[in-house]
Order: structure tokens, then C-alpha cells, then sequence
């Protein structure tokens, strides 16, 4: 095999082990369920009906459902995400969470406003939900006659949900040039963001950022941001190559995350909580050292209870 | 090269095709959840132009009327809903304002309202940040109404 052969097979199909993909499997499971349960009144609530601008798959839609559809739904989303998590009868309730998922926030997304905060965990649960992400960490596995061997096909899974995440960065990138050209890293269009998102939700009444209502005072603060933007978005597909050259960049795209919050007060906490880049990392590893962490907690429990 | 890897090759190039595919249409037309993720490329208007409502207490204090007084946290879904009013039927305007007044009116933290106005101010919006106390450069208020109280 040629070495850009061995390349292109390390990017697209690495061996892992199948506890990695599990791994992966419950972080974007427990995320999802988590973040549905925190908007509950968000999701089940009818919004204003003459607002209703179908999204995704609402476009199917040519009017609002009926509320009880909404929290039908919403109950069986949740249901189903706690069998993705716990990896249950997984060949049927992981596409089952996955298309629900997409419903609950496709038409969440269909009142005037479209939450890029949730598509990548749309993304990745679908990706997920069509794989052997159950073979290990989940009680399907605790019922499989043995454990499955490591296998290019649980790093190919992997690689496919950073895929994901890398190009929607260069997405975003590219959308800026083609938009603004270099204007966007040389200008002040960075700068006008931050103070008209600012302004906007003061003027609603809303949170904003003291510290980009600030900043928006001072030109300077923006340009090197904005290069820095540009390069981390673009650069972002080599971060498939892996290793230190994945975790240089996953630093540097959460530090970006940190800023918008910082600077613009949007949270984005798939990528904040480091769930979205999950698959840059070792997850298998973090099983284990919560285990360990929880055992010898109830130890000391145990201990102080009998001193 | 085995089946498993040929399928894991195309699902490579497909997923990646499938997720840059919004870049080959134009570029403000977002969809969930596949976007071309545009949502801070162009450049901003200077001038910041926002439909909001006020209650206005009996000092002629003003209290900007936040998105949890639509019954909702989302700022943008706020947004949409009083960027409606300017469009409506005078009717609708006043139908909108006395039932935001009497909603405002069940809530014991804003028993010091007594009017409800619904207007659009227009800033320049890094004027603004320079000093908060200039008046709006355009302001036109749409709907005034009191805040009934027994």
C-alpha cells in the first residue's frame, strides 16, 4: 500500500476499538436527551402560528400540528434517545431517535428562526444511529455472546461524525468569503456582528454581552479574530489527519466557541461541553476513569461512614 | 478491498457531499440541518432597526418588555412576533396591546406599568455603544395602550 493510500485508509477507516464508537455513542446520546429535556417548555409550547416557516423536514407540513402531536412526539424523542444512550434494542430505537430527533428540532427551527447550535447533533446522532455504535458500552452488548473485536468499521463511524464537524466549519468559512471576500478578516464586519447582535437583544430586552457591548468600542480588538476565524474554519479538515494536529485544532474552534459566547452571549453547548469533538478523542478512556473516580468516592463514603 | 470498505468509502464521499451541498446554492438560503452556516458572513447595516415594546410606568419610566412576556425564551421568536406588528391591520394592533397590557397586568412585578406602547426605534448601532443616552435617530411608535388596573 502506497503511502498516500495508507493516508486516505487512516482519515477514512482507522481501526478503533468498538468502546470508542459506544463511547461516542452515550456523550451524543446523553447530550441530546439533556438538552431536549432542558427546552421542554421550548419544545412541546405552540408558538405563534402565523409565524410558522417550515424547516427540514416540517417543510413536509403545509400548517402547524396540533399541540398534542408536539408532546406525543416529544415524549417518544426522549424515550428513544434514552435507548440510543444506553444502547437498548438498538438497531430499531437508534434510526427511530435519530428521525424523531430531526422532527422535534426541524420543526422547532420552523418560527422565524433556525438554531445553529442543533445541526450538528442532528448530524452525528443520524450517523450514529445507522451504525454498530451499540456493539459495545450499551445493554445490548451485555447480552452479545462476546465482545467485538477492534475494527476499521467503528473508525470509519468516527471518522464519519468528524466529517461532519469539520465541514460545516469550512462551510461557514467558505460562506464568508463568498459572501464578503477577504473584507470579512480585513473590514469590520466581525465588529458589526458583535455589536448589532448586542444591540438587538438589549433593545428586546434580552441578555447581551457587557464585554462585546465594550469591545464593539475598539476596532483593533477585531482583526486578528477574524483572520484567526477564517484560518481555524478553513483549516478545519486537518483535523482528520488526527492525533496532536485534531486536538491543536479542537482547542482552537472551542476557544472560538468561547469567544462567540464571550463577546456575543450565543452558547453553542454541543461544542462547549466538547461533546461535538468527542470523536477527535479517546472517549473510551473517560468510561473507565469515571468508574474509577466513582468507586473510590463510595470507598471514602464507606470509610467515613465507619471512622 | 472488502465490501465493508468499499460501502465505508462511499458513505464517506456521500455524507461530505451531502453536508458541502448547501455551499452550491445561494448562500442565505439556510434549512435545518443541512445550512451553508451563513449566518455571520455578510456585513451588518450601520443603522440597527428593531420593532419593540415598552411599559412605561407613571414617571414616564420606561421598561423594555422582554421575550419570557411572549412566553418565550427566544429572543429571535420575540423578534418575529413584534416585527408583525407594524405590518397589521390597526385592529390587530390594538388587540395585540391590550392583551399584552392585561397579561402585564396579572404579573405583580410589573404592577408599576400603566401603559404599553409597541413602537420601532432605529440606532446607530456602534454610535450607540460609544453613548448609550443618544436618542434614536428615527422612532415610531405604533400602538399605545393602558395597562388596565382595578
Amino acid at each position: 500500500m502506497s503511502t498516500i493510500a495508507r493516508m486516505v485508509e487512516r482519515v477514512v477507516r482507522p481501526e478503533a476499538p468498538a468502546e470508542r464508537l459506544g463511547a461516542l455513542r452515550v456523550l451524543v446520546g446523553l447530550f441530546a436527551v439533556t438538552y431536549l429535556l432542558a427546552r421542554t417548555v421550548a419544545m412541546v409550547s405552540a408558538p405563534h402560528q402565523a409565524a410558522f416557516r417550515p424547516a427540514g423536514v416540517a417543510k413536509l407540513l403545509a400548517a402547524p400540528v396540533p399541540g398534542w402531536v408536539l408532546v406525543a412526539s416529544f415524549v417518544l424523542t426522549i424515550a428513544t434517545g434514552i435507548c440510543f444512550t444506553v444502547g437498548y434494542r438498538f438497531r430499531a430505537t437508534g434510526p427511530l431517535f435519530a428521525a424523531l430527533l430531526l422532527w422535534t428540532l426541524s420543526y422547532r427551527n420552523s418560527f422565524g428562526m433556525i438554531w445553529h447550535t442543533e445541526n450538528l447533533v442532528v448530524m452525528h446522532v443520524a450517523i450514529l444511529a445507522f451504525s454498530g455504535a451499540a456493539k459495545a458500552v450499551s445493554l445490548d452488548a451485555c447480552r452479545a455472546p462476546a465482545a467485538a473485536p477492534p475494527s476499521p468499521s467503528f473508525g470509519a463511524t468516527i471518522q464519519l461524525v468528524n466529517l461532519v464537524t469539520v465541514l460545516s466549519y469550512v462551510l461557514a468559512g467558505v460562506a464568508k468569503l463568498r459572501v464578503s471576500g477577504l473584507d470579512w478578516t480585513t473590514g469590520d464586519i466581525l465588529r458589526n456582528h458583535v455589536a448589532y447582535d448586542n444591540l438587538r437583544k438589549l433593545l428586546l430586552g434580552d441578555t447581551y454581552s457587557a464585554l462585546g457591548a465594550w469591545a464593539a468600542r475598539h476596532v483593533w480588538l477585531f482583526k486578528p479574530f477574524a483572520v484567526l476565524t477564517i484560518i481555524v474554519e478553513l483549516g478545519a479538515p486537518l483535523a482528520l489527519l488526527g492525533g496532536k494536529l485534531a486536538r491543536i485544532w479542537v482547542l482552537a474552534i472551542w476557544s472560538f466557541h468561547l469567544g462567540v459566547l464571550a463577546l456575543m452571549w450565543i452558547l453553542f453547548p454541543y461544542q462547549l461541553t466538547f461533546v461535538a469533538f468527542a470523536g477527535f478523542f479517546h472517549v473510551e478512556r473517560l468510561f473507565p476513569t469515571l468508574l474509577s473516580w466513582a468507586r473510590s468516592l463510595l470507598a471514602r463514603a464507606r470509610g467515613a461512614r465507619r471512622a | 478491498m472488502t465490501r465493508a470498505a468499499i460501502v465505508q468509502y462511499l458513505a464517506f464521499v456521500g455524507v461530505g457531499a451531502i453536508v458541502i451541498s448547501p455551499a452550491l446554492g445561494p448562500v442565505q438560503r439556510d434549512d435545518f440541518p443541512l445550512s451553508p452556516f451563513a449566518m455571520f458572513s455578510d456585513d451588518k447595516d450601520a443603522n440597527t432597526t428593531i420593532t419593540q415594546a415598552i411599559g412605561v410606568r407613571a414617571d414616564r419610566s420606561e421598561l423594555i418588555l422582554g421575550p419570557s412576556t411572549f412566553g418565550t425564551d427566544e429572543v429571535l421568536q420575540a423578534k418575529e412576533t413584534l416585527a408583525r406588528v407594524p405590518r397589521s391591520p390597526r385592529k390587530a394592533q390594538q388587540d395585540f396591546c391590550r392583551e399584552l397590557a392585561a397579561k402585564l397586568a396579572s404579573q405583580p412585578r410589573f404592577a408599576s406599568l400603566t401603559e404599553v406602547e409597541v413602537r420601532t426605534v432605529t440606532y446607530e448601532t456602534l454610535a450607540y455603544f460609544a453613548d448609550p443616552t443618544r436618542p434614536p435617530t428615527k422612532k415610531s411608535v405604533h400602538v399605545r395602550c393602558g395597562v388596565p388596573r382595578p
